[in-house]
């Protein structure tokens, strides 16, 4: 099995805060991988660090080959989701793929049939010759996957990629992910909806602190999650979090009697 | 209505959030203290620098009135003060008008009004809210009239003149903000969702309708500066028209010229003067109320009007996959949808149409013809280097799309600099009939010399300020040393075409010279631009 994309050791520091801790992660071809956290944890850190957009003060990165940071062009084989959507306002979906695709020399004919397949998967058909600037959150969110998935590319970085999508594009998207895995690409996605990583995940790791602090396949994950009731029950315990959180419930309680 | 301390306070969160937002991609941490003394000491640079360039100015309209004239010349005082006024509306206005434009877009685009949007802010509020961020960049501007006012005033013994010179000054002032906002806020109101046939319509008449309002204020103001030769004329031709010329002196600007004439020279005040410019004062302020309250209406829901509409996918040509060309095509799309984000792109042609209408009664002779063409190129040049700039500053924070689809630098500072290939050689084009009794193949030359030049400086600049962008930008830095090294390499890529231009005799061996000295730098500048950026 072959790895398209790993960090070693990988040490981010904001100032004072440390972003990442000595992360390391592999990513290999048909496997998704989950990254669970809480807030503040470094997921979208770890996720930027592995795009590129950031380098890491100590530690390797290398994605398909070579590192991000130094050769920005590895990007047009990447798939990003931003957790924050930016997008052209005065553009239409159809203008801003076709500039994905032309700074990302996709093939023109590759292009356009998976255009023709991923707007009607995320029912963005209507959409497509609108302003973006008109369309609601939830199209913005679709509009953004579709940009992350028109080159068939080989790594797909997704950083809370379902928020804002309604049930049946939530299902569509999970079914297109299982397909994509299917077809050999790597995955890497960060959530906080802790069923879904359970569903589709091949491996888990979970991040507290800018450290890994627990990585596995799903079926030890899962197992562990047995024993201790459900995969909420592991995040809290291996978070350290129980007890916080049971605090902060009698609190709740508390206050609102 | 809340106070005014708390409007200054917002005033200043704007200022801040701008300056926070521009230093954020170089310096991702920072403390609020650090953020704080560094946005001031951004705003002191800033304001710094503009103060010295319209302090500058306004001892340029004034000096004037304290050299000693030489006997010889027949200029009378009155005309001097005519056409000195006329220059320092005009130049208040253009300024106002400039710098409105670019805040409320700034404003709008990075949408850093939407915090505040929910509080409970009355219109009144927003009006001072609007005018104080416009006045925070453009307090320099309000030093022009100071100094003219009272640089007039000692000159020539009067209160009077001062009273006028001022008003006028901050009347101008509102008057151009005011139209700036309205034509902001129509750009700004509808935007065109759909692409059916009538929206087309209306969007390329909504930007037809911004850029010619943009031309006209322009050439209005370059044509004002004639109008006393006109007016002359009328009054000469006939008893009726003498008093159509009388009359259109109490019209704005010119009653500005004549107010201050009368306040200069004459004995006593001139109430009437006095009176018709409170009455403009009045009138200017009404133009910005509404300007501002349309302005805050569009802040608060730009409509996006037009059907879904379902049509067929179209593939893309082959020929254009290119990231170059791609952002190119997006950028001249983005510019025709919100031509604000881009008036610099417009202003080159608009005022090439203004000089090819005044230039055309020029003489023939080809020494001057040579110094023309080169002079014209070299001023392209500058103005046009500025389109990169802007274009990287429209980007808002969406750079990190480019960069997520794997764009390299150097694709980025070339590719905002296409449209100036584009913009330049039609210009030039256009410019080349005045060249014409030169002959084709001089011509032709000057064109290609010319567009060459001016995409060579654009590539330039654009790599400058391409190096210091990168995937977390939220907003390009408009930092003043950039800005200086950018003025300081064009200053060094005229200097060959100005010693050639003195030094060469022989026609077509000039013009080869100089085509030959533009296709080199532009091949210098794409290698370093490969150099630099990666
Ligand atoms: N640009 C930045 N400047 C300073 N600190 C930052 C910056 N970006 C992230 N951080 C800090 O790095 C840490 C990790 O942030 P990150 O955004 O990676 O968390 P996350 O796991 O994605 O959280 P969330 O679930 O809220 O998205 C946080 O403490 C955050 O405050
Ligand atoms: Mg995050």
């Amino acid at each position: 099995m072959s790895v398209v994309a790993e960090a070693k050791h990988v040490v981010k520091r904001y100032g004072t805060i440390t972003a990442l801790d000595g992360v390391t992660l592999e990513l290999k071809r048909g496997k998704i991988v989950g990254l669970l956290g809480p807030n503040g944890s470094g997921k979208s850190t770890l996720i930027k660090v592995l795009m590129g957009f950031i380098p890491p003060d100590s530690g390797y990165v290398s994605v398909l080959g070579v590192d991000p940071y130094e050769h920005p062009d590895i990007r047009a084989k990447i798939g990003y989701v931003p957790e924050e959507v930016k997008l052209y306002e005065s553009l239409t979906p159809k203008e801003l793929f076709d500039l994905a695709a032309r700074i990302r020399r996709t093939d023109t004919d590759k292009y356009y049939r998976m255009l023709e397949t991923l707007s009607n998967a995320l029912d963005l058909r209507s959409k497509l010759h609108n302003l973006i600037g008109s369309l609601s959150k939830g199209y913005r969110q679709k509009v953004a996957i579709a940009l992350a998935l028109l080159h068939d590319p080989e790594i797909l970085l997704l950083d809370e990629p379902i928020i804002g999508l309604d049930p049946i594009v939530a299902r569509v998207f999970k079914e297109i992910l299982m397909e994509l895995k299917r077809r050999g690409k790597a995955i890497l996605f960060s959530t906080h909806i802790l069923e879904l990583a359970e569903v589709i995940c091949d491996r888990i790791a979970i991040i507290h602190r800018g450290k890994i602090i627990l990585e596995g396949t799903r079926d030890e994950i899962v197992e562990q999650a047995r024993e201790r009731g459900a995969l909420e029950e592991v995040f809290l315990e291996v978070t350290g979090k129980r007890g916080e959180v049971e605090e902060l419930v009698k609190a709740i309680r508390e206050e609102i009697i | 209505m809340i106070g005014m301390r708390d409007l200054l306070y917002l005033v200043k969160v704007l200022y801040r959030e701008t300056a926070y937002l521009m230093i954020k991609s170089t310096r991702p941490v920072m403390s609020p203290k650090d953020a704080i003394s560094k946005s001031k000491r951004m705003w002191t640079v800033n304001i710094l620098i503009a103060t010295v360039m319209a302090f500058i100015l306004s001892l340029f309209l004034i000096i004037v009135f304290y050299i000693p004239m030489p006997e010889s010349t027949n200029v009378d005082i009155e005309t001097l003060l005519r056409s000195t006024t006329l220059s320092y509306v005009g130049c208040i206005f253009l300024f106002s008008f400039m710098f409105s434009t670019t805040t409320s877009w700034v404003l709008q685009e990075y949408d850093l009004v939407e915090p505040i949007k929910p509080l409970p802010l009355s219109e009144d509020d927003m009006r001072i809210l609007i005018l104080l961020s416009a006045l925070i960049g453009s307090i320099p501007i309000l030093i022009i009239p100071l100094i003219y006012s009272i640089g007039l005033a000692i000159r020539f013994n009067s209160i009077a003149v001062l009273i006028i010179a001022l008003l006028y000054g901050i009347l101008t002032f509102l008057l151009a903000t005011g139209i700036s906002l309205i034509l902001t806020s129509h750009i700004g109101a509808k935007r065109f969702a759909g692409s059916s046939l009538r929206i087309n319509i209306l969007r390329a008449l909504n930007t037809l309708i911004y850029v010619l309002s943009m031309s006209l204020i322009y050439i209005f103001w370059n044509f004002l500066s004639r109008v006393n030769i006109i007016l002359k004329h009328l009054t000469s031709i006939g008893s009726g028209l003498e008093y159509l010329a009388e009359s259109l002196l109490f019209i704005y600007p010119l009653s500005a010229c004549e107010g201050i004439v009368s306040g200069a020279t004459g004995d006593k005040m001139p109430l009437h003067h006095f009176v018709l410019s409170m009455v403009y004062l009045y009138l200017a302020y009404r133009v910005f109320k509404i300007g501002s309250r349309r302005y805050w209406r569009v802040l608060l829901r730009p409509e996006y009007i037009g059907v879904e509409l379902v049509k067929p996918i179209k593939g893309i040509s082959r020929w254009t996959l290119d990231p170059k060309i791609g952002l190119m095509i997006k950028d001249l799309k983005m510019i025709y949808r919100n031509p604000r984000s881009g008036y610099l792109f417009f202003f080159p042609l608009i005022y090439s149409i203004y000089l090819l209408i005044s230039f055309r009664e020029l003489v023939e002779d080809p020494t001057f013809l040579v110094i023309y063409s080169v002079i014209t190129y070299l001023i392209l040049g500058f103005l046009v280097s500025y389109v990169p700039y802007q274009l990287l500053l429209a980007e808002g924070d969406n750079l990190w799309l480019l960069f997520a689809s794997g764009i390299r630098k150097r694709d980025i500072a070339i590719g905002k600099s296409l449209p100036v290939v584009l913009q330049s050689s039609i210009v030039l084009t256009l410019y080349s009939y005045i060249l014409s009794p030169m002959g084709v193949p001089a011509t032709v030359s000057f064109i290609f010399t010319g567009t060459f030049y001016c995409t060579a400086t654009a590539i330039m600049v654009s790599t400058i300020w391409t190096r210091t962008i990168g995937p977390e930008t939220r907003m390009l830095k408009m930092s003043v040393p950039t800005f200086l090294l950018t003025l300081l390499m064009q200053a060094l890529m005229a200097i060959p075409h100005v010693i050639v231009t003195l030094l060469s005799r022989i026609l077509p061996l000039f013009y080869l010279r100089v085509l030959f000295i533009s296709m080199l730098e532009l091949l210098i500048v794409v290698i370093v631009c490969r150099l630099v950026l990666r």
